[in-house]
């Protein structure tokens, strides 16, 4: 009994001591490099952020060619994010005049890009909604409920030109125009309302990669299908050659 | 001045703890108040200058004893004392139990003014010094000397309890260790 | 120390009024002196021991820890606070240029990254949080349990000896007096488990109370075999005793002067671990399964009280550690030169060996932390009676045998202002032979152990089905 008793002692020290030592190594390895550059925790403004994965459902993103503004996104919305306005083109065919995504409701279902009939609507990487690095595209108000100010690309120039300037050197109008529309601190971030177009940059840029995506699907789906096809057809050469009885 | 204050503060503290836990309802609320006592007595002791005896009193009293005392107000089904109400003969026993406290105490007092100066130790004296009545030199030769076989027996008394406490343990265990493996 | 003794001698003669004062008014009077720059230096270095634990976590972890919040705000407070008479723009121009010397400059971001910020920004938190009271609280008992955990954290470093002649109250019954006052907490975690009125807490409070009773033992064991062989309670007549004239200190140190006393230290640690209720011992407060136990109704100070005392206490651990096992605040190299220094110097130097002494082994503690799962609240009471206490009973019945053939006692060096303390009379021959015997004795019963016992864990070889 006593023998054992001690056996386990010795058992318990020494793993106590081989954990000890792993952590030990941790530890002089981080602090080595001094403040912890090895740590795998990224300091998240400070250092660039990384598209986590793939499938990462970030801000959603619409094709404005391409939407029929059918509404459907809007249905199957659980939260009402979307405000859009349509009209006719030259072909007789809906365009959107407007497509407004509210990114402060949106809850990144994913619900409304399943809907859409045209594949115009998608969820981008992007999650950033800092206006210190992405400010055009974002316009910044007390809260969700005064969202009904509608921004033309002008207006959008001129609230990002008034709200670079110092606050001292705007014109009691201009103060007033910007105070209706933009926080005063201007990183307050209660209130988003996303304009939901990209540049045509970006939109372009996006587009391919989405092409080269679905292409490659494709591709891996068909290839898939054939090996599938082949082993069909080899088991059906060798029937029940070692197969269950 | 700043003496008779803590002598005062010590005196009232073990005096008002004991009264109120004599007389709180709530039983969790009486144990604390018996370690205030207990605190107090301590205090107490340190004015004798046996601050070894004050201490085994906060180790073992304060440490010990009030935690099982803690413990077992706990195992009440009305620690609040909400229900409980004290039977009358059980209310004529605890006045018997104070007027004869009260009759030690008044004795005692007699007794330390008629002759407290002879009680009080002298520094001149060596045998007579705190620390040769109640030191940790003094107690230990009297637990290893005079009380030995008394303090063995002690000793033999807790192993006893401590072996009844795990062999009640251990019947308890016995399905576990069973369904273990 | 001089300066702090005629301090203590003139308060004490305010206090009673007369120029012999009585023992109780120098009592009072070295409290008056001396609580009050040991709460302001206690206390902070509690405060920054969990940047250090959030430091190490961080480290173990391969994260970067508390290093963004900035100190600029709360010194913005302080100097606000510092020149209330002056109008708002002077503050800020004194400010601006305090922020511009170059020391601050550069002093600044060290400071963030460290995550001194972080301690600002928590402690500002804290004090700006609700004191919430649950309904069914029973309300004194507890507002009360905070203080008295702040109170027996804190009441034992007043016979802890910081340098040599730098202690509060040099009593003869310094050891016992710390597990005595240090036994108040146990009171404490009763009082906030059942106070809060919440079973989590109430069952936590328990837990706590059960594991910290039970490990008072192995402590106390521990205390009491280091008492054994220095004879005295005294915690700083037993640093006294470490002392050895000559080059190598260390060699008086209790750790190594004895094998039995090297297992009481090793069990001292890990029971002072369980006694702070650190990781592995912290069932009682699993944040997880209790949701933290007996503090989960605490909010703001009151809470903060308690985490407070918990790193006080890692403390106390620590410099009880090294006053009992480490030589205290002694060098382990060329004691006799500081020594004889200038008492001021020693007093310094003897400051930051024991500062380095103490914060290695709150070092410790944190590594354990964030190596070691927590033991489960049975296994935590196995571990106490079924190993620790068996090790403290063989170990103090070792140094008994060892003290019996050393066959008395015999005057060791004096030390500094000390007069010599008796100690056990083991020549060279003794000692060697004392550290031999053991430990052969020991590795045989083993190797012994291990072939019989050795092997792969039941439980393991059940979970992977055999194997070697």
């Amino acid at each position: 009994m006593i023998l054992s008793w001690l056996n386990d002692v010795t058992e318990g020290l020494q793993s106590f001591f081989t954990g000890m030592r792993t952590t030990g190594k941790f530890l002089v390895e981080n602090l080595r490099d001094e403040g912890g550059a090895k740590a795998v925790t990224r300091q998240y403004p400070l250092h660039a952020a990384e598209v986590v994965g793939e499938r990462q459902r970030g801000h959603l993103h619409n094709k404005a060619d391409i939407c029929i503004v059918c509404h459907a996104c809007d249905t199957a919305c659980p939260v009402d994010c979307f405000k859009m306005d349509g009209e006719r083109d030259g072909n007789n065919k809906m365009r959107a005049s407007r497509f407004d995504i509210d990114l402060s409701k949106c809850i990144y279902c994913g619900l409304c890009v399943r809907a859409c009939p045209t594949d115009s609507l998608s969820m981008t990487a992007d999650f950033q909604m800092d206006p210190r690095l992405d400010g055009e595209r974002y316009l910044f108000r007390r809260n969700s409920s005064q969202l009904d100010v509608h921004l033309d690309a002008a207006d959008v120039g001129r609230l990002q030109q008034l709200s670079r300037l110092p606050r001292e050197q705007l014109s009691p109008a201009d103060r007033e125009w910007l105070d209706a529309r933009i926080d005063v601190r201007g990183q307050h971030l209660i209130g988003m309302y996303g304009l939901g177009y990209f540049t045509p940059e970006e939109k372009a840029q996006a587009d391919a990669e989405r092409e080269a995506k679905k292409k490659a699907k494709d591709a891996a789906a068909a290839a898939a299908k054939a090996k599938a096809a082949a082993e069909a057809k080899t088991k059906a050469e060798a029937p029940s050659a070692g197969g269950p009885g | 001045m700043i003496e008779q204050l803590l002598f005062l503060v010590c005196a009232g503290a073990a005096m008002a703890g004991a009264v109120g836990a004599a007389v709180v309802r709530n039983l969790f609320h009486a144990a604390l108040l018996l370690g205030l006592c207990l605190l107090g007595t301590a205090g107490l002791y340190l004015f004798l200058q046996q601050s070894y005896l004050a201490c085994l009193q906060v180790v073992v009293y304060l440490g010990g004893v009030l935690v099982l005392v803690l413990f077992a107000t706990l195992f009440s089904a009305d620690v609040r004392g909400a229900v409980q109400r004290t039977p009358v003969w059980l209310r004529a026993v605890g006045g018997l139990g104070a007027l004869l406290a009260a009759g030690i105490a008044v004795q005692l007092a007699r007794a330390v003014v008629a002759h407290g100066k002879n009680l009080l130790p002298s520094r001149r004296d060596p045998e007579n010094t705190p620390d040769a009545i109640g030191g940790a030199d003094a107690i230990g030769d009297l637990l290893v000397g005079s009380w030995l076989v008394p303090f063995l027996l002690a000793g033999f008394l807790l192993t006893v309890a401590l072996v009844a406490a795990v062999a009640t343990v251990r019947r308890f265990r016995r399905p576990l260790e069973a369904s273990r493996g | 120390m001089t300066g702090l003794g005629y301090a203590v001698d003139a308060v004490a003669v305010w206090l009673s009024g007369s120029p012999a004062p009585g023992w109780i008014a120098v009592t009072v009077a070295v409290l008056l002196v001396w609580v009050a720059p040991l709460l302001a230096i206690i206390f902070p270095v509690a405060a920054l021991g969990q940047i250090v634990e959030r430091k190490v976590a961080a480290a173990i972890q391969r994260r970067h820890g508390p290093n963004s919040a900035s100190l600029e705000g709360p010194l913005r407070f302080g100097f606000r606070v510092l020149l209330c008479f002056l109008p708002r723009a002077t503050q800020d121009r004194a400010f601006q240029r305090f922020l511009k010397l170059p020391v601050v400059r550069s002093l600044l971001p060290i400071l963030q990254k460290l995550g001194i910020g972080q301690l600002a920004a928590d402690g500002i938190k804290m004090l700006g949080k609700e004191d919430i009271v649950p309904r069914g609280a029973d309300g004194a008992v507890f507002r009360l349990a905070p203080y008295l955990a702040l109170t027996g954290a804190f009441l034992p470093f007043c016979v802890v000896p910081f340098a040599h002649h730098l202690v509060m109250l040099e009593v003869s019954v310094g050891a016992l007096y710390v597990i005595a006052v240090s036994g108040v907490t146990v009171l404490a975690l009763l009082m906030a488990g059942w106070g809060s009125g919440n079973k989590f807490s109430m069952l936590g409070g328990m837990r706590a109370v059960a594991q910290l009773v039970s490990y008072e033992i192995p402590v106390g064991l521990a205390v009491a075999g280091v008492v054994l062989w220095s004879g005295t309670m005294d915690l700083h007549a037993i640093v006294a005793q470490q002392y050895r004239p000559g080059v190598f200190t260390f060699v008086g140190w209790n750790l190594v002067q004895s094998p039995f006393l090297a297992m009481l230290a090793g069990v001292f640690f890990l029971a002072g671990l369980a006694e702070c209720q650190r990781t592995p011992f912290d069932m009682a407060e699993a944040e997880s399964e209790l949701v933290s136990g007996f503090n989960t109704e605490y909010s703001g100070l009151r809470w903060g009280m308690f985490a407070l005392a918990e790193y006080t206490e890692m403390l106390l651990i620590g410099a009880l550690f090294a006053t009992l096992f480490l030589g205290g605040y002694q060098s382990p190299i060329g004691e006799q030169w500081i020594v004889g220094l200038h008492p001021l110097l020693a007093t310094l130097l003897h400051l930051g060996i024991f500062a380095v002494k103490f914060l290695a082994s709150l070092f410790l503690m944190v590594w354990i932390r964030w190596t070691l799962p927590r033991y489960r609240v049975d296994q935590v009471m196995r571990l106490c009676w079924l190993t620790l206490v068996p090790i403290c009973l063989v170990a103090v019945f070792g140094l008994a045998v060892q003290l019996v053939l050393a066959g008395g006692t015999e005057a060791g060096t004096a030390y500094g202002r000390l007069a010599a303390l008796p100690r056990p009379a083991l020549g060279v021959l003794g000692h060697l032979l004392g550290w031999a015997v053991p430990v052969l004795l020991l590795g045989v019963l083993v190797r012994i152990a291990r072939r019989r016992h050795g092997g792969m864990h039941p439980a393991l070889r059940q979970l992977t089905g055999g194997g070697s």
